[in-house]
């Protein structure tokens, strides 16, 4: 697993591991990264 | 003759599995009838040493939340409360149902009441060391609050303001006190980033003043494990792509490392909450009394509306 994807799955485990007054907070920064992260892996396609 | 055998034992064994679902089925109907349950399979109340509390139980990958002054949400479902909510609920998930027995689900259960009991802005803000005790023990949550653009802490501390009598103001009890004592020295056990703290300590500690600490402690590690196995992980990933509007499309390597995370951060909190448990600077009376201090406090916020 690269270095990136390590990231972004520790980002998920975080949200995961949140109580739910956090993690109400914080849906719409993880919401984000999961389209960046989208937009990443198409964009990456699209180059090779 | 051999195919009617086969018939007759297949048979057999789909009533069995019947009888298996149905018993799994009905088996959180039992558990909440021993306290009193009024209510369909999706809400309803139940009464735990004379208080009545709300039942949250729907059958989903997400549960609405309403976190108070900081605003409402959806967020995965899991065993839970939202102490903060004015008409606060304990949430029930399928993990609390599959809990091998009732004592440890009770031990949990008062986990929750713990919650609710020491964490909500209706029970325990009467007075500004109460008020204080639940933005102490709410500060994990709090550091998220500030960095984020809006002033949420701003909007819960005037919340409680407004929900503290006058005359109450400048008084504060022994208890109170000595609760603010402990979650000082609850914080030496808290590591950053992680499911344990002081609020989950003081729950713990509410719980063990009430049901069996090692039920407690084998029913939370149970939990865990099975929030935290294959299906539960697949679970709970469900209920965050729902929570977020987003397709999260992870790779079967990526699913197996949260897995792994997941497992390794239980693991931690678990020690964690062992450790503060264990802790015998930490008064746990404290925790013995706030039902009737519940009861008290409520009825009189109920008098002054």
């Amino acid at each position: 697993m690269d270095n990136k994807n390590e990231k972004f799955v520790k980002k998920i485990s975080d949200f995961m591991d949140a109580d739910p007054v956090t993690q109400i907070l914080n849906k719409e920064k993880l919401a984000e990264s999961v389209e960046e992260e989208k937009s990443k892996a198409k964009n990456k396609s699209e180059e090779a | 003759m051999s195919d009617i055998i086969t018939l007759l034992i297949e048979s057999a064994e789909l009533l069995n599995e019947g009888a298996v679902k149905s018993s799994k089925k009905h088996k959180l109907d039992n558990y909440l009838k021993k306290y009193g349950y009024q209510g369909d399979k999706n809400e309803g109340t139940i009464k735990v040493d004379g208080k009545e509390y709300k039942i949250d139980r729907k059958n989903s990958h997400t549960m609405d939340v309403d976190a108070g002054p900081l605003g409402k949400g959806t967020v995965p479902r899991q065993t839970s409360t939202d102490s903060l909510a004015s008409e606060p609920k304990i949430h029930l998930d399928k993990n609390f149902e599959k809990i091998k027995n009732n004592k440890r689900r009770d031990a949990i259960l008062q986990h929750e009441i713990g919650h609710l009991k020491n964490h909500s802005l209706a029970s325990s803000s009467n007075t500004k060391e109460g008020r204080d005790a639940v933005l102490d023990s709410m500060s994990k949550s709090q550091s998220i609050v500030n960095s984020g653009t809006s002033d949420y802490k701003k909007q819960f501390k005037d919340e409680l303001e407004k929900s503290i009598p006058d005359k109450s103001k400048e008084s504060s009890t022994k208890k109170e006190l000595a609760r603010k004592e402990n979650l000082e020295k609850f914080k030496k056990h808290e590591n950053e980033g992680q499911h344990a703290d002081r609020s989950e300590y003081e729950a713990d500690a509410y719980a063990s003043q009430h049901k069996n600490g090692e039920h407690l402690k084998r029913g939370v590690r149970e939990y865990y494990k099975k929030a935290n196995s294959d299906k539960g992980i697949k679970n709970q990933i469900k209920g965050l792509e729902k929570t977020i509007g987003s397709k999260l499309e992870l790779t079967k390597e990526e699913k197996d490392e949260i897995k792994k995370k997941q497992n390794i951060s239980a693991q931690n909190d678990m020690n964690q909450r062992t450790k503060a448990s264990k802790d015998k600077s930490i008064n746990k009376s404290v925790y013995r009394e706030s039902a009737e201090m519940y009861n008290m406090i409520s009825e009189t916020l109920e008098f002054l509306d």
